[in-house]
């Protein structure tokens, strides 16, 4: 299937950026690796025309020869022989919880196009003892360039943008949240 | 139990967001609810099968609370296998009856006619109800003779003509019950410029039998049909998302067999279909005089295949088809769940909102590409549901569409 957008995320940014984009005219779909908060906004996205992949992930990513585009991606439910092209693709999968961020006992990745992610590279410096301080880990994300594209290697992905709280040092929505109840 | 199950089960993380999707929860607080009979009472049946509780029978396997997890549990599949493994019924003779649709099918339809009308008697079943368990306010689907197969057999020698070939997984549905869905599909196909053959030997996907614990049965099933499909020469089709999702995930995570052969060859036909087109290889020329409005029903099967975009589209390519898209709800069937007498109130009841969004739309028909879920919204809303094939097959302009594909024959 084809897009102008397609979003890999599901919350509720995500889907209202997405239903911004329809709004524009664009094609788009988004998705989705489980529910999260924004139901009413995914529902106004599918309603809007958006293509909603509800509990799915992407499971392979097909790039340009060079590396600086992807060309495609397949996803776990759709199969390896079912291709989702679009011309740019926005990673908004969030963090930790969300499965944006993953993390071993020694580095911090993410999981979908392996785009460079900035943390301490001491695991022993990840967290503090107090439990209710802000912990270092919650600064950890995707690194971009000034247009907002994910970094590979270094190297821009032309068609990759990045945005929420998947960037480093970017707003913590978890804590903000905390701190407005 | 698969071992993809046992390991995975320790994903979880507690966050509930599957209890809140999960529509048995919602109408009956005797179920424990996905995530107290998925991952969490796990941990305990692993270590005594006693722990396993009877009120897992009220799981309808809709899968919605897999597709919500953000941690990617199978909370549907530990739950139907802790079924499989576990479970007894009290209508033992009516679950056999209703799970092996194969051989009710081919008992009840060369008599399709007296075995409608005596089904379709109150006293009938009054009696169904009092002595097995099939409940009086179900309506039970209708038997078709003759049979899809023994229609297709005086069509075989014209497929053969074909250049392109794919095979075709009728099913016990489209066999003893709706043969027209079969023969809109050979139409269609036919049109696409693809000849049909039957997937030889095949036997009932097998999704009533696992269900209703008759893993024996189910065993057998898929050994016949992965046979079958690893034999087949082209690409095998089939016209029904349970049977789809039963072939080519069920028979791996509940049965334990090897889904690598149905994985690469066995498809649901829309979306087939609609990749062929993708790529050029179909073309469509629709009729001018078509007109319909209709709404289409997502079945919970379809949503964790993922595959309701392909039906979507296809039927949005239809310039006289007025298609809304309700939000995505269970319409409460689940297979046979909702013809057994102890679970019918149940199902209608979860059924409920569907059937009034689905009316809230003011649709002439709703298309959906399960059959159980036609029953369920036939029964409930009283509008005619068709397969999106069948919408596909009559909106097309057939003599056009050969053209395009160059086929004449
Ligand atoms: S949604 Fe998934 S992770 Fe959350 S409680 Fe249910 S099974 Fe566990
Ligand atoms: S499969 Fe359906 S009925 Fe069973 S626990 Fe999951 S959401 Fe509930």
């Amino acid at each position: 299937m084809r897009f102008d957008y397609i979003i890999i995320g599901g919350g509720q940014g995500d889907a209202l950026l997405g239903r911004e984009l329809l709004s524009k005219g664009k094609s788009c779909a988004l998705i989705c690796q489980g529910r999260q908060s924004g139901d009413n906004s995914r529902e106004a996205f599918r309603k809007a025309g958006g293509c909603l992949f509800m509990g799915d992930s992407v499971d392979k990513v097909f790039y340009s020869e060079d590396g600086s585009r992807i060309e495609a991606l397949c996803t776990e439910n759709l199969g390896s022989g079912s291709l989702l092209v679009a011309d740019t693709y926005i990673l908004c999968s969030g963090r930790f919880f969300t499965r944006g961020l993953c993390s071993d006992m020694d580095k911090v990745y993410e999981p979908v196009f392996g785009a460079d992610v900035q943390f301490e590279a001491d695991p022993s410096l990840w967290c503090r003892s107090d439990f209710f301080c802000r912990q270092p880990f919650e600064d950890f994300g995707l690194v971009c360039d000034e247009g907002f594209h994910a970094l590979k290697n270094g190297k821009q992905i032309e068609n990759l943008i990045v945005a929420g709280d998947i960037l480093c040092n970017g707003q913590n929505n978890i804590e903000s949240l905390c701190k407005s109840l | 139990m698969q071992e993809s199950l046992t390991s995975g089960f320790e994903q979880c993380m507690k966050c509930s967001i599957c209890t809140e999707v999960c529509p048995m929860m919602e109408v009956n607080p005797l179920y424990p609810g996905p995530k107290q009979a998925g991952p969490d009472a796990l941990r305990y049946r692993m270590l005594d099968s006693s722990f396993f509780d009877e009120n897992l029978k009220y799981c309808l396997n809709c899968k919605r609370c897999e597709v919500a997890c953000p941690s990617g549990v199978k909370i549907a599949d530990i739950i139907a296998s802790a079924k499989l493994e576990n479970a007894h019924s009290a209508h033992a003779l009516r679950d056999k009856m209703l799970a092996s649709t194969d051989f009710v099918g081919s008992l009840a339809s060369p008599f399709a006619p007296v075995v409608n009308g005596v089904l379709s008697l109150g006293i009938s079943k009054s009696l169904l109800d009092s002595t097995i368990g099939v409940s009086k306010h179900a309506s039970m689907p209708k038997y078709s003779s003759p049979k899809f197969v023994s229609w297709f057999k005086k069509q075989q020698a014209s497929q053969k003509s074909f250049g392109k070939q794919i095979q075709y997984f009728h099913g016990c549905y489209v066999n003893y019950n709706y043969p027209q869905l079969g023969k809109a599909f050979v139409s269609l196909m036919n049109a696409c410029g693809y000849g049909v053959s039957l997937l030889e030997k095949q036997k009932c996907c097998g999704v009533a039998l696992i269900a209703n614990g008759q893993k024996k049965q189910a065993l057998k099933n898929a050994d016949i049909n992965l046979q079958a499909i690893g034999k087949a020469n082209a690409p095998v089709l089939s016209t029904s998302s349970s049977c789809t999702l039963t072939i080519r995930e069920e028979y791996g995570q509940l049965l334990g067999k090897d889904t690598a052969p149905s994985k690469e060859k066995f498809h649901l036909a829309v979306k087939w279909l609609y990749e062929q087109w993708e790529k050029g290889a179909v073309k469509f020329a629709w009729r001018e005089d078509f007109k319909m409005k209709a709404a289409y029903h997502t079945p919970c099967h379809m949503q964790k295949l993922g595959y309701q975009y392909y039906s979507i589209e296809l039927l949005k390519m239809i310039p006289g088809l007025e298609l809304s898209v309700p939000e995505q709800q269970c319409c409460g069937i689940a297979g046979t769940f909702g013809f057994k007498k102890e679970y019918h109130e149940l199902s209608q009841k979860i059924g409920s909102k569907l059937f009034s969004s689905l009316k809230a739309t003011g649709c002439d028909y709703v298309i959906t590409d399960c059959e159980t879920c036609k029953w369920q919204i036939e029964a409930g809303c009283s509008l005619p549901v068709l397969n999106p094939i069948e919408v596909l097959a009559r909106a097309l302009d057939i003599e056009k569409t050969k053209i395009l594909n160059n086929n004449e024959e």
